[in-house]
This record gives C-alpha cells, sequence and structure tokens, in this order.
C-alpha cells in the first residue's frame, strides 16, 4: 500500500482555500473574513420571528426574555433617560443618551454602524422615552431597532448584569 | 474467489468512492449556499474564536467539495480519502465535545437546509463514513479514474 502524498494533500487543501475565498469574494451573500459577530445572527432572528409584518426599518418591541439574548449576544443597549438616573444604575454595557438632550450625546452614535442591531430602553413602563428615542434612532436610517420597554426596572428585577 | 479478492474488486472501491465523495459533495453545497447559516452552527459549537469562524465557514465547505468531486472522478484517490477521513476525525471530535459538555445543538453537516442534531448517531455516521475512507485508502490500485 503507498502511503498518500502529503504534498499532493497539501496542494489541494490550498486549491480549495483559495476557490473558497475567490467565491466568498464574488459571491453576493459574502461574509467578512474575520468579522463573525452573533449580534447579526440574533437581532436577524428576532426581526424574523414576529415582526414579519413590519418593515424593517420600524422598531419592534422585545420581551424581557429577548433582551437578555441581545444582550448576550453584546448588542449595544442605550439608556434614553438623564444621566444621574443612569449613573445610579443601568443595564450592564449600556450607554447613555438623554432623549431630551439627544443633539447633544449623539456624538456616540458615530461609533455605531447603521445596520447594527440597537436596543432602546429607559425607566420602565411608566416611561416613553425608550420608544421616542426609538423612533428617533429608526428615522436616522438605523434598520434594527429594538424597544426594550420593560426597561430598567423590569431588568433589575429580574436581577440580570447591571452597570454604575 | 477469495474474500480478498472480493473485498479488493475494484467496482466496490468505486462504489466506496462514490458513497464517501458523494456525501461530501453534497454536504459541501449545502454550506455554499449559505454560508452565513453555516458560520452560525460552527458558533454553536462554542469552541472556535469568533475571530476564525468566517475564514472557516467560507473554506471549509470548498475543501469538501473538491475533494468529493476529485474523489468521486478518482483523481489522487488515496490523497483526497486522507483529506476526507481528517475532515470526519475532526467532526467526530467535535460532536464528541459538544455531546460531552450537553449541548444540543444543530450540527451544522449539511448546511444549515437539514436540522439534523450532534448526537451519537452522528459519531457512529462519521466514523462509518471514516471506515470507507481507510477502506479506499488501503486498496486503492488505481483502476476506474478518469486520470
Amino acid at each position: 500500500m503507498a502511503k498518500p502524498d502529503f504534498k499532493k494533500v497539501l496542494i489541494i487543501v490550498c486549491a480549495s482555500l483559495l476557490l473558497g475565498l475567490t467565491y466568498n469574494y464574488f459571491s453576493p451573500e459574502a461574509l467578512p473574513l474575520f468579522g463573525f459577530s452573533i449580534k447579526k445572527y440574533v437581532s436577524d432572528e428576532l426581526l424574523r420571528s414576529e415582526g414579519s409584518m413590519l418593515p424593517e426599518a420600524e422598531p419592534r418591541h422585545i420581551s424581557l426574555k429577548e433582551a437578555l439574548r441581545l444582550y448576550e449576544a453584546h448588542v449595544t443597549f442605550i439608556d434614553a433617560r438623564e444621566e444621574p438616573d443612569f449613573q445610579a444604575g443601568h443595564i450592564g454595557h449600556a450607554i447613555n443618551i438623554p432623549y431630551d438632550r439627544f443633539n447633544k450625546y449623539q456624538e456616540i452614535l458615530k461609533s455605531i454602524p447603521k445596520d447594527e442591531p440597537v436596543v432602546s430602553y429607559c425607566g420602565g413602563s411608566d416611561c416613553e422615552l425608550s420608544i421616542m428615542l426609538g423612533n428617533k434612532l429608526a428615522s436616522m436610517g438605523y434598520n434594527k431597532v429594538f424597544i426594550f420597554f420593560g426597561g430598567w426596572n423590569a431588568w433589575a428585577d429580574a436581577k440580570y448584569p447591571i452597570g454604575k | 474467489m477469495k474474500l480478498k479478492n472480493i473485498i479488493s474488486n475494484e467496482y466496490l472501491l468505486l462504489m466506496a468512492r462514490i458513497a464517501l465523495g458523494g456525501v461530501f459533495i453534497f454536504a459541501g453545497m449545502q454550506k455554499i449556499s449559505d454560508p452565513s447559516g453555516f458560520a452560525k452552527a460552527i458558533y454553536d459549537y462554542r469552541i472556535f474564536p469568533e475571530a476564525i469562524i468566517n475564514f472557516f465557514a467560507v473554506t471549509l465547505p470548498w475543501l469538501e467539495l473538491v475533494s468529493g468531486l476529485l474523489l468521486l472522478f478518482g483523481i489522487l484517490v488515496r490523497e483526497n480519502a486522507a483529506i476526507l477521513n481528517s475532515l470526519l476525525f475532526l467532526f467526530i471530535i467535535l460532536v464528541a465535545i459538544s455531546i460531552a459538555r450537553g449541548l444540543n445543538i444543530e450540527c451544522g453537516c449539511f448546511g444549515t437546509s437539514s436540522v439534523l442534531r450532534t448526537g451519537w448517531q452522528k459519531v457512529l455516521e462519521n466514523s462509518a463514513l471514516a471506515l470507507l475512507g481507510f477502506y479506499i485508502i488501503y486498496f486503492e490500485k488505481g483502476s476506474l479514474k478518469l486520470e
């Protein structure tokens, strides 16, 4: 029995690799080679699961459980409350863009691409800032906006990860 | 007819090549048609760093397809059988690890069009295919090929 020729194996592997890279380069479904991000998958799934009737640009309301999934996928959470409230306690890793001072704070948004998912939230059911901020973001061109209406209260009650 | 003559029969070898090559051609094509679904399937194993997942998702299916086709057509048979067996070996380990960790995930074996899950059945299937591979490597005589 002759053994497989390792050199030939290497050639086949390299040729396939090149083919794959070339195909990916021209493919309409091309993936960024080193930029896998679970954010995209979780948010796409949530958009598909229920929001299929909505145009994609419309913000979608999510439950506490869905919010946690997005959080675990490292999706950006935006706290729409005033700074003192934010400082007193917020969803872990969230950034603060007080809706009433949107113009002053919107600089932060420059670091977030428009096709990235974002979650807007505020205090909870007695607070509409999350909806207003969500709509504002959608009108700016963000096409995967989620509104977590349960907000800080629901999050803190569930004892999910917080930041101070 | 002696047993050795039967198992080294060239048509039997050809059938083994068709079976092993065919499975990988199919698997490769399924994955190529949905690279981002395959990337997600790789992610679900929770073993690989995120930085290299897409690279694998883009290139691995082509290795499966190319090797499968070459094996089917009888070109560099031993080499390609060895490549496919290495892949099978890798898959067996990955599936076994995910079973041991209690992950109930889509195996991603044939892309995402099928909803096959990881489990001992997968390990068995892969092992059976690997046996075919060893059989081809061992008995390959260089007949019935396009080369």
